[in-house]
């Protein structure tokens, strides 16, 4: 079963409270990552600026063969402050349940659809491919899910994301809604999964079933709350799952494991 | 407490016990007794217990149900005690009886465990009738009341439906599912046997237990409502005074960002997550951390926003007004990434006055 990690440690790992990574401890890590084969390195969030933005200016620079994506807002100031960084893919987040629309923005649906819209041909205008984040699709409406990503495929973004943002989403839901929106955008997916019941390994596995191949995952599975998928036991649980693996390359990936950590704990 | 599907009843197992015995020899009996308490008290319907644990605990409450386990004949001394709502046993350990031995366990109520790989052929579930029957016609238990199944580690996206008709059509018995934490999918699995319609659903707290620890407790109980819908009985808000108590039997620390127990789990910075908690805890939370007897804290770190330090200074009671933000989130990121960690209150507030004096100076 083919797929490729998209690794978050840099931005919803350090989003753990009291995660507080520096310039050097990112791009030792980004090191480390790009050894470990991983396909896409979500670096960070430039608009927060300073040394945030520097590191993955930083990053750039340092050619990796893994992909280097930043994560914005819907919004236009966020995706210039990447678009300074020239990244290789602008990452645009979009709240998408009705919780997130009303509670969070104070806004509606329309509002939503006609600010991805913009953000998306925005960051294409100036080049640069995109993907874009459901953020909580696992507890949005799902035809409203499938439009977003006809949308966002019209506006030329690569790649959606399914975030599972509070981690509430069971396998047989997940693989369900990945299937469903497959069949209605012809897009590729990414899943995001959180760890609130221990499920995010599972959920994210099904969702790679459903024919999500692009799969976030963290160093040690740090993250919100109680983290996210667990890198290391993602690769372990499809090997199982499909009697595939290369014990070799596992204990390499558990070295590089335990160097990011204690880069997290104690600084590069 | 049991969980309602309809008019069906689902109930919960633990099997902590005998492990947390096993690591730790020389535990408490009160210890256990009130651990065993409180593990009914969140919700267990059934705790199951061997030899062993009978024999440290002693008087086992008589207000909790139980499942005794029999390994081997030695175990025999057990049998009688009249305090046991039902018996287990592993098929292979049956195989290890003398026929005597059998014969004295045959009246009893029997679950019977067995791993999926003895059910099925093969990984499309073709049921194994020949060995089946076989083995129907070996083992012919009058009071066979349940058969739990293990070896479920990869099973998510299961028929389980079928699974469980099946077992009962060859049977004629209750079923129990056990799920393992193989591959870090235990609860995922003992989630969806539980939307199937099972009677007994297998689980550890903490996930302790077998060769890759079993689905947790903690985080079955807490899905059910909160995922499947489902009615669950329990007060599951205790789950923080069972973790006290599991960490002083076992000296070992819960893990501050496992699920649902986790200390550290419902601790927030950054100045999104910050802003939606703050207006609608539920867009970033699954649920409310009182539900299981835990609160949320705001920590202030390189992530946080002048929104969230303006609350926390309120919280403090600081006065801020000669503060400059901007100079103070810089502060607070710097010396967080030094720290590798949140900034403290005392801290916050030493930044804070730092401002405020050199204020002071240059006014």
């Amino acid at each position: 079963m083919n797929y490729y990690v998209v690794d978050t440690t840099l931005r919803d790992g350090e989003q753990k409270a009291g995660v507080a990574l520096g310039m050097k401890d990112k791009i030792e890590i980004s090191k480390l990552l790009n050894e470990a084969g991983i396909y896409q390195i979500e670096a960070g969030i430039p608009a927060m600026g300073g040394d945030e933005k520097q590191s993955i200016e930083k990053m750039m620079e340092l050619n990796l063969k893994s992909k280097i994506s930043s994560w914005n807002r819907t919004n236009l100031s966020d995706i210039q402050h990447s678009i300074d960084c020239g990244v290789d893919i602008i990452h645009i987040s979009v709240p998408t349940s009705d919780i997130q629309i009303a509670y969070k923005l104070n806004k509606d649906r329309n509002w939503v659809i006609y600010n991805m819209e913009k953000a998306i041909s925005f960051a294409k205008e100036k080049g640069f491919p995109v993907t874009v984040g459901f953020e909580d699709a696992s507890r949005a409406d799902i035809e409203f899910i499938k439009h977003l990503a006809l949308v966002a495929k019209r506006e030329g973004a690569e790649r959606i994301r399914y975030a599972d943002t509070v981690g509430t989403v069971f396998p047989q839901k997940i693989y369900e809604d990945i299937k469903s929106i497959s069949a209605k955008a012809f897009i590729d997916i990414e899943i995001h999964a959180h760890n609130d019941f221990g499920m995010a390994v599972a959920n994210s596995v099904a969702a790679l079933e459903g024919g999500a191949n692009y799969i976030n995952c963290t160093i040690g599975g740090i993250g919100e709350r109680a983290g996210n998928c667990n890198f290391f036991n993602f690769v372990t649980a499809v090997q199982h799952r499909y009697d595939t693996g290369n014990v070799a390359n596992n204990a390499k990936l558990m070295e590089i494991e335990k160097k990011i950590l204690g880069i997290i704990r104690h600084g590069a | 407490m049991c969980i309602s599907m309809g008019d069906k009843k689902i109930f919960i197992v633990d099997r902590s016990l005998p492990v947390i015995l096993r690591k730790n020899k020389t535990v408490n009996s009160q210890n256990l007794i009130d651990y065993s308490l409180q593990l009914k008290k969140v919700g267990t319907d059934l705790l199951e217990v061997d030899a062993n644990v009978v024999s440290s605990i002693g008087d086992l409450p008589d207000d909790i149900n139980y499942i005794f386990r029999i390994k081997n004949k030695s175990d025999f001394i057990h049998l009688n005690k009249g305090i046991f709502k039902y018996f287990i046993i592993n098929f292979k350990d049956i195989l290890s009886l003398s026929i005597r031995s059998i014969n004295q366990i045959n009246k009893l109520p029997l679950i019977l465990e067995l791993d999926k790989e003895d059910l099925y052929y093969n990984d499309d579930e073709e049921l194994n009738i020949i060995g089946l029957k076989a083995f129907k016609n070996v083992i012919n238990f009058d009071n066979l009341r349940a058969i739990r199944i293990q070896g479920l580690s990869k099973c998510i996206l299961y028929p389980w439906e079928k699974i469980i008709s099946d077992i009962k059509r060859e049977f004629d018995v209750k079923v129990d599912i056990c799920a393992d934490n193989r591959i870090n999918m235990g609860t995922a699995v003992a989630l969806e046997a539980c939307m199937a319609g099972p009677e007994f659903i297998t689980t550890a707290f903490y996930g302790c237990g077998g060769d890759y620890g079993y689905a947790p407790l903690e985080e079955v109980i807490t899905a059910l409502p909160v995922i499947s819908g489902l009615d669950v009985e329990g007060e599951i808000k205790y789950f923080m005074k069972l973790s006290k108590l599991y960490e002083q039997i076992t000296g070992v620390a819960i893990s501050k960002t496992k699920a649902i127990l986790g200390e550290d789990i419902f601790n927030y910075e950054s100045g999104i997550h910050a802003d939606g908690i703050e207006k609608a805890p539920l867009t970033y939370e699954p649920f409310d951390p009182a539900m299981v007897g835990q609160n949320r804290k705001m920590i202030i770190g390189k992530h946080s926003g002048s929104k969230a330090i303006t609350i926390k200074l309120n919280q403090l009671s600081v006065n801020y007004s000669v503060v400059d933000m901007n100079t103070l989130l810089k502060q607070v990121r710097e010396k967080s990434i030094e720290l590798k960690r949140g900034i403290l209150d005392d801290e916050l507030v030493q930044m804070c006055c730092s401002q405020n004096e050199s204020s002071f100076h240059n006014g």
